[in-house]
């Protein structure tokens, strides 16, 4: 039974590409109405394919996703209605217009035609593209493209945004632009899932993150709940000399009593960084540098800092490279 | 579903407006075959070596030395025309109505007796005369051969009135195209074909490759709105090409469609139908413009030649003949001539309803594709 709250619901889901590359591996959770959600994940974790299956692109080796109490692969035509998606690729017929490309997204959607020219007018001021709406799109910005790209997802009303890396290569004051425009969305009761590799941005706009690896959920929580879960509340961050380099993070626990998440391994040789997790900050921040100096090491720079969603990023999927 | 259907149109008119490089190819290709075909005809003499039966029903001495004749004249020029084959009655009829055999000559029983008699005696010659070229260089051959057979008649003042045989030359059209008409004529068509075909590949991959369909085929547009809105937007985006071709060839080659231009124009139509979706395939699957536009060339000008528009099929091998049934070019190189250069309506049915086939099978795989395309499993 879903429960009345959930516009989303993934269950068991199971996805193989051709070639036996498993891209998702019996995931499950679920997306509630008016939620902001980042999918977070290495490269090729299986974000893009979890987004895909939400709006029936690919379909399911396994398990089900439904949209609005519907399984998508059965209610296709119904559920695109409601989906706005803005793919990883900025999509946008380069011989059009930015009004042509949002009078004919309106059309395709069947957005009622008294409304049409208002919509529109609202999505370009929305975008701040109103001034360049009847150049064509080839002439537009990297930046330029993705806010119209993102207003054509919204502009047939839709219930459930979903944005695939919604900032990618643009300047900083588009990204601004499109961060408020989907806090805005937000707050007029939509729902957003966005996947991105930008944590900083997951930072500013989730309520929930959800993090994928290897095609199955690792994580799920509010930015907050999964600091504390994985990173603490503080991360005490000290350069240090004359550890020796066949020791590690968790010879260096031992040491301390404090959790270390890493230490540095510098090619020259030269000092190393441990991060070392607190709980109570200023009050353990003395006691670890009293500590390492019993134990024979020099403390050359010492700082602390609350964590960041990149250090619990780090923390649950660790800093191998994956592609 | 009509909204759906307009929008799509209008989009795709639009780009094709704004991009209209997909028109060079329409407009060289034709232009191109024309010369060299023009070159080769006034140079080299045209095709060779067709194949011509001969029918001896008649055992008399006569009738031998006339086979004989035919069958060993020497040709007066470098290029031999055409060959000679025997076959009986039955057999060559049979491949003269499946214009296997381009022509065939009978030598019917009683000719000999008719010459010892005093009587006239008649050689019949069969032609399926497509193309007056050959037709004159067959009854050019046989009018030779009468010629030696009566001993002492001399070009140009050859006079048969008390020759011992006479001629009945058998036309099944009233008029034949000159090879350079031919060529002008089906030129047009040519144009209209690479304009078809290579506008919707190159728009169809540009689309791909931008992912800029993706956005369609997304929406909860019907499949078969799609289909149907990108079919209506490819017909007066084929036909702008021949706006500017079919005057200029026919102005500079004097040239003229003698039979109905509805009809001419329904067969572009249906031209254009049967291309389309072959053009979307095409894109679909390369989905690189630059490349799509050189398969679709490729395309074209196989398609072009293999179908006969720069010498008769009849008498390729028959796996050849068979492959080249299969693609629509060949039927609408079938049907062009036929209708440009005589007022008959007559042989058209088979090949238009292969184009109705055509447009619809492989509308229908397309609208499949782009089904799994953005549905995969």
């Amino acid at each position: 039974m879903i429960p009345l709250d959930s516009i989303v619901e993934i269950s068991n889901l199971t996805h193989i590409y051709s070639g036996d590359v498993k891209a998702l591996d019996d995931l499950s959770f679920n997306v509630e109405k008016g939620e902001l959600i980042a999918l977070l994940g290495p490269n090729g974790a299986g974000k893009s394919t979890t987004v895909k299956m939400i709006t029936g692109i690919l379909r399911p080796t396994a398990g089900s996703v439904k949209v609005s109490g519907h399984e998508v692969s059965e209610n296709l035509d119904a559920i695109r209605k409601i989906i706005g998606f803005m793919p990883q690729e900025t999509a946008l017929y380069q011989d059009l217009t930015a009004y042509e490309s949002l009078e004919y997204h309106a059309d395709l959607y069947g957005v009622p035609r008294e409304e049409v020219q208002d919509r529109i007018a609202k999505m370009l001021e929305l975008a701040g593209l109103t001034h360049r709406k009847d150049d064509l799109v080839k002439t537009y910005s990297g930046g330029m493209k993705r806010r119209l790209a993102l207003v054509r997802s919204i502009l047939h009303d839709s219930e459930l945004l979903i944005l695939d890396e919604m900032s990618l290569g643009v300047d900083v004051q588009s990204r601004n632009l499109i961060w408020n425009q989907v806090r805005k969305m937000r707050d007029e009761g939509r729902t957003v899932i966005f996947c991105t590799n930008y944590m900083d941005e997951a930072e500013a706009l989730a309520d929930r993150v959800v993090v994928i690896d290897n095609g199955r959920l690792v994580a799920s929580g509010t930015p907050g709940d999964l600091k504390r879960q994985y990173v603490g509340d503080f991360l005490i961050e000290v350069l240090l000399e004359g550890l020796e380099s066949s020791h590690g993070s968790e010879w260096l626990t031992e040491k301390l009593g404090f959790e270390v998440e890493k230490v540095s391994d510098p090619l020259n040789g030269g000092p190393r960084t441990a991060w070392i997790r607190s709980q109570s900050g200023h009050e353990d921040l003395p006691v670890v540098i009293g500590r390492l100096s019993e134990s024979g090491m020099t403390v050359k720079q010492a700082s602390m800092r609350e964590p960041s969603l990149g250090d619990v990023f780090l923390a649950i999927t660790g800093s191998t490279l994956r592609d | 579903m009509l909204r759906a259907i307009a929008a799509i149109v209008k989009k795709d008119l639009k780009q094709a407006k704004r991009d209209p490089k997909f028109l060079g190819p329409s407009l060289i290709i034709p232009f191109v075959f024309l010369l060299v075909y023009t070159i080769m005809w006034t140079s080299v003499g045209g095709g060779e070596s067709f194949a011509c039966g001969l029918v001896v029903e008649d055992i008399s001495p006569e009738a031998n030395e006339m086979a004989d004749i035919i069958e060993n004249m020497v040709s007066t020029t470098n290029h031999t025309w055409f060959s000679i084959e025997r076959y009986d009655l039955t057999t060559a009829d049979e491949l003269y109505q499946s214009t296997s055999l381009i022509a065939y000559i009978l030598i019917p029983e009683g000719f000999g007796d008719n010459i010892t008699s005093g009587q006239d005696a008649v050689v019949v010659m069969l032609i399926n005369n497509a193309n007056d070229d050959v037709v004159k260089n067959y009854v050019h051959r046989l009018e030779a051969a009468v010629l030696l057979f009566n001993q002492g008649a001399v070009y140009p003042e050859f006079d048969q009135s008390d020759a011992r045989i006479a001629i009945d030359e058998t036309f099944s059209l009233t008029a034949t195209p000159s090879n350079l008409e031919y060529m002008a004529a089906v030129s047009i068509l040519l144009s209209l074909m690479a304009c078809a075909l290579t506008s919707q590949a190159m728009l169809t991959a540009t689309e791909f490759e931008t992912k800029a369909l993706q956005d369609t085929l997304n929406s909860p547009t019907p499949r078969l709105a799609l289909v149907i809105g990108r079919t209506i937007a490819a017909i007066p985006r084929s036909f702008s090409a021949s706006l500017i071709s079919a005057p200029v060839i026919c102005l500079t080659m004097g040239v003229y469609p003698a039979g109905n231009i509805f009809i001419l124009i329904g067969i572009l139509l249906l031209t254009i139908l049967a291309l389309v979706p072959i053009g979307e395939l095409i894109g679909m699957k390369i989905r690189n413009r630059e490349q799509a536009l050189l398969a679709s060339v490729l395309f074209v000008m196989a398609g072009f030649i293999l179908g006969g528009g720069m010498a008769p099929i009849g008498l390729s091998p028959a796996s050849v003949r068979v492959v080249a049934g299969i693609i629509p070019t060949t039927h609408s190189l079938i049907l062009w001539p036929r209708v440009f250069f005589s007022d008959s309506v007559l042989g058209l049915t088979t090949s238009s309803l292969f184009l109705i086939g055509t447009w619809i099978v492989m509308s229908a795989v397309v609208a499949h594709l782009m089904k799994r395309e953005v549905e995969r499993s």
